[in-house]
């Protein structure tokens, strides 16, 4: 037995040490964030990359305790939320990355190439149509307002999930934070996550949701009643930046995997999982032709207001 | 073999109190007492389980106060056997010896009447032979000496008294030394050569059974026996007054006392104390009468009929203990 | 020895104190942040009344169960039809039942399925803490009743009072487990904002809108722990031998329906759920086993990895603990008492107190911290059963062998260790699968490369990935349901 103990000991520490590895924290989905791994050491054999997936703000909050425990664990973070990158660059903690991938939109290379823009992800209306039976789809924002919607409409937990937290900034500006409350008296619920919020969605737990594009394709791929609307008024285009921790230990493979990304193959498999490559010549995923019709999240408004934001949020739904 | 100088545990309450024994090889010494007279205690003491205040333990000519039991070379015959459920009788015998030898394990078991019952584990066996296993254990272990601690108290009487007779023969032919508790006089007279007297933590008399039997030295040696007749009485120059005769006494020139007497010390004599049989018990092989002496009742050893009036004498003088002391002893008792 | 007491009380007091750092760690920073508590004190009501009431209900269930069970003199073979539902982890259970509900159209997010989850699992806690006590105390009496004819209302008055000890000491270890349970308010409250204080510390310590998550969740974690200190002081009852006595069986089919009623209830149902899932496409109900996607994710076989070696390890250990420490029960019973802390209190205290001190650390945000972790929590449950056994009397026999000569170390090899072995298999398959599920501790311990099965489970279901999770909550029952052949004797979790 002990001898057992012994050797899985060092047979773990033997396969620790031997391979590359690099930590990523992200709050990419698990089922599209893995074949890219796997596509990326299929490039680069004998790396390993480990993943600490969650929401957003779960990924922030893990991170942020980390570097104030002076011990930070990722080497890559890449999270829907671009004024935590913000910040990061400002204390200098993002490590620059040059630029060289031909078409690649210089203005997704965010402060001077900190963190990048890798694919386009785009907040919008997912409807089950199997639910809404015969009401009429939803064409702007304002339309989930209407009483015919009442009770059926969804959105995630802006505290766990960085796009909500686009929505609750974005729409906030726009129309103010009244709108969250005619909402809510319209019967909207919070859930968790993107990925819970479009299975029930998708089971018909909900009519409508205020959600990210790219799962809703994915799930129509298998099976599901679903269908995503941009709305006339603009989808929110959602930052989604990756970016390289200044203390990684280990930069150089870092930097190779930020590069992969942008890579041809890398944008293609963007494509293949719903999202929409940032590199225009790359293909466009299933379902979506042409242009996005988008507004940019509002993001120094969020940065300026998180807190206070979150907190007036919390309390109209009742999160802790 | 054993010899033990002033031994002394106190548990505030219990204990033994300057206890001396000394036993010869091949002795065995029975220890008599009732319950929570300091036996078990004094075993435990010898066996290393207990280590004593004061006073020390020679095994031999080795002093094994401060010995572990381990280093003692004992064999123990506990009175719940205190087998181990996962070995068998044979794996028992094995294990304490200290060169493992199968032929003479085997052989120890026939002696015992374990024949063909080696491979049984203790679930598989009876009382009975569950002791008999205990026994054999102990022997295996060719001890210097034996400890037994009412080793037949949760036997049947049957199984008791045709056991216990086995054994003391067995010990005898193997010249084993042993130290034997027992709350039971015909288990003492039965297998010991002398008897060891215990009350309140102290060994009050040592001497062969018949002669403790005979002449206690003490109130709690007379009790230890049993078969005792206590009157309360005067004494007065040597003598006490019942019912208009004089008996003659000893032990007690004057004053307050209680006459002890054996139930077959009296006999019909015909200017003997007047007493009515109050009741008949038909015992084992006598038969015994609840009497009324007039001064008190008494048990004796008497063939009449329940209703009959007798008169009773003693056969010789007898015994009276002091009450004072009987006093004195129990103050101890309770200051203890 | 008198010589060596004062050094030794310093011993004991310096690792009482060390064992304890966590904790003290966890109020120093938690009573710095105290003014989180007067916006979640409705939180600690709603989850004193969650733990009390599914303390009565489990009670409720496993006592009415010990019961019929006792009445109709049913062979303990029978136990066998409530054992899976203990056996099968808590969150699994939960998991179960969150797709069996929605296959029959019932809402099982919220109060009623977390209480519908503890009570399928930890009722059968109930009845193996209950049955012995009826049988040992109540026997007799009842059988007293019957010679005597003592019946109804005054039969109620003789047998009902005798049992308390047992029913309060059984109350109390349901309530203290139920408190600090993670997993099922993680996964049936959670996503429907109903918060208990374990996952409230849970979401505070990941939440963004905290200024400072760790101190917060700190915070709540006394308040857990003040929570919890009333039901300390109910100590366990010793619950005696049983002895046979000669009733005459009641209601025997009674009793009979309501086991399987029971088991089907407490594991078929939630087995269907999970099985419905992890097999057919939701959306269009065609065959589609997700056994393949679930183990495709890296995370799984991580996770599987790191539990296996995480619960092989600690009950290793945790053996070898026991072993070093079996021929001195003083030593054992004093460190027992003193790790007991870290087993009756809720784990998300121990978990917050590991990362506060060690954050800092190499040992932070690898498999380690976990082992540390899962050694602390589960040393006292391996140490309780190493107890029991010294208790039946096994110190006197190796004794009795050291007596006829044996030394010490062979003593204990060839008599003491041999006869602790029931005791120590009871306490490894205590252990081991407490490990191999562990949710509480490695939920908040966890870090990239060091996930656990149950943290695959969760993420997966925060990820939406309903149906792996199904698969994999399959996969840990399955490999839960193997420990079912093994024989238990002596504590029970």
């Amino acid at each position: 037995m002990q001898r057992f103990f012994l050797a899985s000991l060092v047979a773990l520490g033997l396969g620790l040490a031997q391979q590359q590895t690099i930590t990523l924290y992200t709050s990419e989905v698990l089922t599209n964030v893995n074949p890219m791994i796997e596509l990326f050491r299929r490039a680069n054999p004998g790396v390993n990359v480990q993943v600490f997936r969650s929401g957003t703000g779960e990924v922030i909050t893990r991170l942020r305790a980390e570097l104030e425990a002076g011990n930070p664990q990722a080497d890559l973070l890449w999270v829907a939320d671009e004024t935590f990158f913000r910040e990061l660059a400002a204390a200098n903690r993002l490590r620059p990355v040059r630029a060289t991938t031909p078409g690649f939109p210089v203005r997704f290379a965010y402060q001077g190439g900190r963190y990048y823009e890798v694919r386009l992800l785009y907040n919008g209306i997912a409807v089950n149509t199997r639910k809404l039976g015969n009401l009429p789809e939803p064409r702007s924002w304002r339309d989930l307002l209407k009483p015919e919607y009442r009770d059926l409409v969804g959105m995630p937990n802006p505290n766990f999930s960085g796009a909500a937290l686009s929505t609750l900034g974005t729409f906030s500006q726009r129309f103010g934070f009244s709108f969250f409350e005619q909402l809510q008296r319209n019967g909207l619920k919070v859930e968790q996550s993107n990925p819970i919020l479009q299975q029930k969605l998708a089971e018909g737990q909900y009519g409508l949701a205020i959600i990210t594009d790219f799962g809703i394709r994915d799930l129509i791929r298998q099976g599901a009643p679903l269908k995503m609307i941009y709305p006339r008024d603009g989808a929110i285009l959602v930052p989604t930046p990756i970016g390289i921790l200044s203390n990684s230990r280990n930069p150089a493979l870092a930097e190779r995997f930020l590069r992969f990304l942008l890579s041809s193959e890398a944008q293609a498999l963007f494509a293949q999982q719903g999202y929409i490559p940032v590199i225009a010549s790359a293909p466009r995923p299933a379902g979506v032709n042409g242009e996005v019709l988008s507004v940019p999240s509002a993001a120094e408004f969020i940065q300026a207001n998180r807190q206070s934001l979150l907190t007036q949020f919390n309390t109209l739904f009742n999160l802790r | 073999m054993l010899r033990l100088e002033n031994l002394t545990k106190n548990f505030g309450k219990a204990g033994v109190f300057g206890a001396s024994l000394h036993l010869t090889p091949g002795e065995i010494v029975a220890v008599l007492g009732a319950s929570g007279s300091g036996k078990t205690t004094l075993l435990n003491l010898v066996a290393g389980l207990l280590e004593p205040d004061s006073g020390r333990i020679f095994l031999g000519n080795e002093d094994v106060t401060r010995q572990p039991p381990e280093k003692r070379g004992l064999g123990y015959v506990f009175q719940d056997h205190a087998l181990w459920p996962h070995l068998s009788a044979l794996e028992h015998l094995l294990l304490v010896m200290k060169t493992p030898d199968r032929a003479q394990a085997h052989h120890l078991l026939e002696r015992v009447g374990l024949g063909g019952l080696e491979a049984r584990k203790p679930h598989q066996l009876s009382g009975g032979q569950k002791q008999r296993v205990a026994l054999a254990r102990a022997l295996a272990a060719k001890p210097r000496l034996l400890l037994l601690d009412e080793p037949y108290s949760a036997l049947d009487p049957v199984l008791r008294e045709e056991l216990r007779l086995e054994v003391a023969l067995l010990l005898r032919a193997e010249q084993v030394s042993a130290l034997h508790v027992t709350h039971d006089p015909d288990e003492a007279l039965a297998v010991a050569d002398r008897v060891a007297v215990m009350e309140g933590g102290r060994i009050v008399q040592v001497d062969t059974p018949a002669e403790v039997y005979a002449r206690p030295q003490t109130l709690a040696a007379a009790r230890a026996f049993g078969r005792l007749n206590l009157l309360a009485v005067e004494v007065q120059g040597g003598q006490v007054q019942l019912g208009g005769q004089t008996w003659a006494v000893h032990g007690l020139e004057r004053g307050p006392g209680l006459l002890a007497f054996r139930y077959e010390d009296l006999a019909v004599a015909p200017e003997g104390l007047p007493a009515k049989v109050l009741a008949v018990y038909g015992g084992r092989g006598e038969r015994l009468c609840r009497v009324n002496l007039g001064v008190g009742e008494a048990v004796v050893k008497l063939s009449a009929a329940p209703g009959e009036q007798v008169r009773l004498a003693p056969l010789g003088e007898l015994r009276v203990f002091p009450l004072s002391q009987e006093a004195r002893a129990h103050e101890q008792g309770k200051a203890r | 020895m008198p010589r060596g007491q004062p050094l030794a009380t310093v011993f004991w007091l310096l690792l009482s104190l060390g064992v304890a750092l966590p904790l003290w760690v966890l109020a120093w920073r938690g009573l710095g942040d105290l003014a989180i508590l007067p916006r979640v004190l409705d939180l600690a009501g709603v989850s004193l009344l969650l733990a009390l009431l599914g303390s009565l209900l489990c009670l409720g269930v496993g006592g009415g169960l010990a019961w019929l069970a006792f009445r109709a003199r049913l062979h303990t073979g029978w136990d066998t039809l409530l054992l899976p539902a203990y056996l099968v982890p808590p969150f699994v259970g939960a998991l179960g039942f969150l797709y069996a509900l929605q296959l029959v159209n019932v809402q099982p997010y919220g109060v009623g399925g977390i209480l519908l989850a503890w009570t399928a699992h930890y009722a059968p806690v109930a009845y193996l803490l209950l049955r012995p006590a009826l049988e040992s105390k109540l026997a007799p009496l009842l059988l007293a009743c019957e010679v005597h004819g003592v019946t109804g209302w005054k039969r109620v008055r003789a047998l009902v009072p005798p049992l308390f000890p047992a029913l309060v000491a059984a109350f109390g270890a349901l309530y203290l487990t139920l408190l600090g349970n993670f997993g099922v308010p993680a996964v049936l409250g959670l996503p429907a904002q109903v918060y208990t204080l374990p996952t409230l510390a849970y979401a505070r310590l990941f939440s963004p809108a905290s200024p400072d998550p760790l101190g917060e969740a700190a915070a709540i974690g006394l308040l857990l722990g003040l929570l919890a200190v009333p039901a300390l002081l109910l100590s366990s009852q010793p619950t005696g031998e049983p002895s046979p006595r000669p009733l005459r069986p009641r209601g025997v089919w009674a009793a009979r329906g309501a086991f399987i009623l029971f088991a089907l209830l407490a594991v078929v149902f939630p087995l269907v759920g999970l099985v419905r899932r992890a097999l057919f496409n939701t959306f269009t109900g065609a065959f589609q086993p997700a056994f393949g996607d679930a183990w495709a994710l890296p995370l799984v076989r991580q996770g599987l990895f790191n539990s296996l070696l995480l619960a092989l390890l600690a009950t290793g250990l945790l053996l070898l603990l026991g072993l070093l420490l079996a021929p001195h029960r003083g030593a054992l019973k004093r460190l027992r008492q003193v790790l007991d802390l870290h087993y009756l209190l809720p784990g998300t205290l121990l978990a917050l107190g590991l990362i506060l001190l060690l954050a800092p650390t190499p040992v932070y945000a690898t498999p380690w911290i976990l082992l540390l972790a899962y050694l602390l929590n589960f040393a006292a449950l391996m140490l309780r059963s190493m107890e029991a056994g010294l208790e039946s009397g096994i110190e006197r026999l190796v004794g009795v062998g050291k007596l006829f000569g044996l030394r010490h170390g062979r003593a204990w090899w060839k008599i003491g260790f041999p006869l602790l072995r029931p005791y120590l298999a009871a306490g490894v398959f205590l252990v081991l699968p407490l490990c191999l599920a562990e949710l509480t501790l490695s939920a908040m311990l966890y870090a990239p490369g060091s996930e656990t099965l149950g943290v695959a489970v969760l993420s997966a279901l925060n990820g939406g990935l309903f149906r792996e999770a199904a698969a994999i909550g399959l996969m840990l029952m399955a490999l839960s349901l193997l420990l079912l052949w093994v024989p238990r004797k002596g504590v029970v979790g």
